[in-house]
């Protein structure tokens, strides 16, 4: 509960100090009545030579479609919905897992002969085993349903972080392009 | 223009792979740089392209990326006493040529045109100073520590303070690159300073990358409204500014 909390405020906290990478420039600009900002006036120099940059200077530029504020939202979108979608395909795999244990647990009612979950007989056999085994699915069903309504729950907040980012940049810059499906 | 798109990348996969210097044969270059905003790349450049008039004739390479949000993209030939830049700007929606020369060592000129209507280029580029046009923005800019600092004037009546931050990282781009770049980045912030008379013009060399959209190119912001107004304005009270840039 701890790590989700703290992994929504993180995601959530983000936009805030992602935009401060893109400031605009702020200010407005004179008219022809205000005096004219000052231009340094230095003597000229002859004109630098080119060397070739070392490689150890040329880091790599990022060619992009879109705002890089708006990439990483759209990553944290699709973090969110896989982590969605596994998490979601646990629960039902949790689901059939204890189904199997509720099957189990009919069986130990009632009188049966041979393997485990058959209704074939009426010889009346105590099999413990099948008690464990019964106890067995159910924990495990217990716990994959549990383990993946978790995973679930931390990729809506996820998607739902990256989501927010997109909407909170939308709406400030509404002529940026956009992610696919991004809702606008 | 989609037959000179092919053209273009025909010619681009054909390109030459090395050059002679000095007698010898080196391998081109490749290299990208960046800045606030935008992103280039240069392939198959010339090793020691020198000065634009300092007589090479040769391919020149290819510059393309992301310029203040349009993407351009150039063939560059050098033409002894000029390099000469052909190609197409916001991702082929107008034809640009440029054209460099360096004159007595101190200036660097680009001249040419970035889209056909308005769109003209007219730079004297030096270490101290940066002045000239593009489209209808005039520019004078002077250096102070590790940038230009200055103004912007749209179509004489309305003002802008002007800032080029990395000086020193703009003169790390060779030639080619400088008259691919400048020219557009000098378009930048059309959305705020045209449209909305909010903003000050301030873009920069080198440092961390940003990204911008086309929409905020000015090439996008002629004949605006505001500025029209203003230009009317001017004109009934009588007070126009005629500054440009002083003569050297």
């Amino acid at each position: 509960m701890r790590a989700i909390a703290l992994l929504t405020l993180i995601a959530f906290a983000s936009p805030a100090l992602a935009e401060g990478d893109n400031p605009r420039p702020t200010g407005t600009p004179t008219t022809s009545q205000s005096p004219l900002p000052e231009v340094p006036q230095m003597p000229d120099e002859p004109l630098p030579e080119w060397k070739p940059p070392s490689l150890k200077n040329n880091r790599r530029a990022l060619f992009l479609s879109m705002p890089p504020q708006l990439q990483e939202a759209q990553r944290l979108r699709q973090i969110g919905i896989w982590l969605s979608s596994l998490g979601w395909t646990a629960v039902f795999a949790g689901g059939i897992v204890y189904a199997r244990a509720i099957g189990i647990n009919e069986d130990i009612g009632r009188t049966s002969a041979g393997d485990v979950g058959d209704n074939n007989g009426g010889i009346n056999i105590f099999n413990p085993k099948q008690e464990d085994q019964r106890n067995l699915f159910e924990r495990a069903g217990w716990g994959t349903m549990v383990a993946g309504g978790v995973v679930a729950l931390v990729g809506f907040s996820v998607f739902t972080a990256g989501q927010w980012r997109i909407t909170a940049w939308h709406k400030k810059r509404p002529q940026d392009p956009l992610p696919t499906m991004s809702g606008f | 223009m989609r037959r000179w798109m092919i053209f273009t990348a025909l010619l681009v996969g054909c390109a030459p792979t090395t050059a002679v210097v000095d007698g010898k044969t080196v391998p081109r270059m490749d290299m990208e740089f960046y800045g606030q905003p935008f992103a280039i790349q240069v392939t198959g450049a010339h090793p020691k392209p020198g000065s634009p008039s300092g007589g090479l004739r040769d391919f020149g390479g290819h510059v393309s990326g992301n310029v203040c949000g349009l993407e351009v993209t150039y063939d560059v030939m050098h033409q002894g006493d000029h390099t000469h830049l052909t190609g197409f700007i916001d991702d082929g929606a107008f034809e640009s040529t440029l054209d460099v020369h360096d004159e007595k060592g101190i200036s660097r000129q680009i001249e040419g045109q970035l889209t056909g209507k308005g769109g003209g280029v007219h730079l004297d580029i030096r270490k101290n100073h940066i002045y000239g046009a593009v489209g209808l923005r005039t520019f004078e800019l002077g250096r102070q520590g590790d940038k230009y600092v200055g103004w912007l004037k749209v179509r004489q009546s309305v003002t802008a303070k002007a800032t080029i931050n990395g000086a020193e990282d703009l003169w790390t781009l060779p030639p080619a690159a400088q008259a691919a770049v400048l020219p557009s980045l000098l378009t930048c912030y059309g959305d705020s300073i045209e449209d909305r008379l909010a903003g000050t013009f301030q873009v920069g060399f080198g440092g961390h990358q940003t990204w911008e959209a086309h929409h905020v190119s000015a090439i996008y912001h002629v004949n605006t409204t505001d500025v029209q107004r203003q230009i009317q304005n001017s004109s009934s009270s009588g007070n126009q500014t005629l500054v440009g840039p002083s003569p050297r």
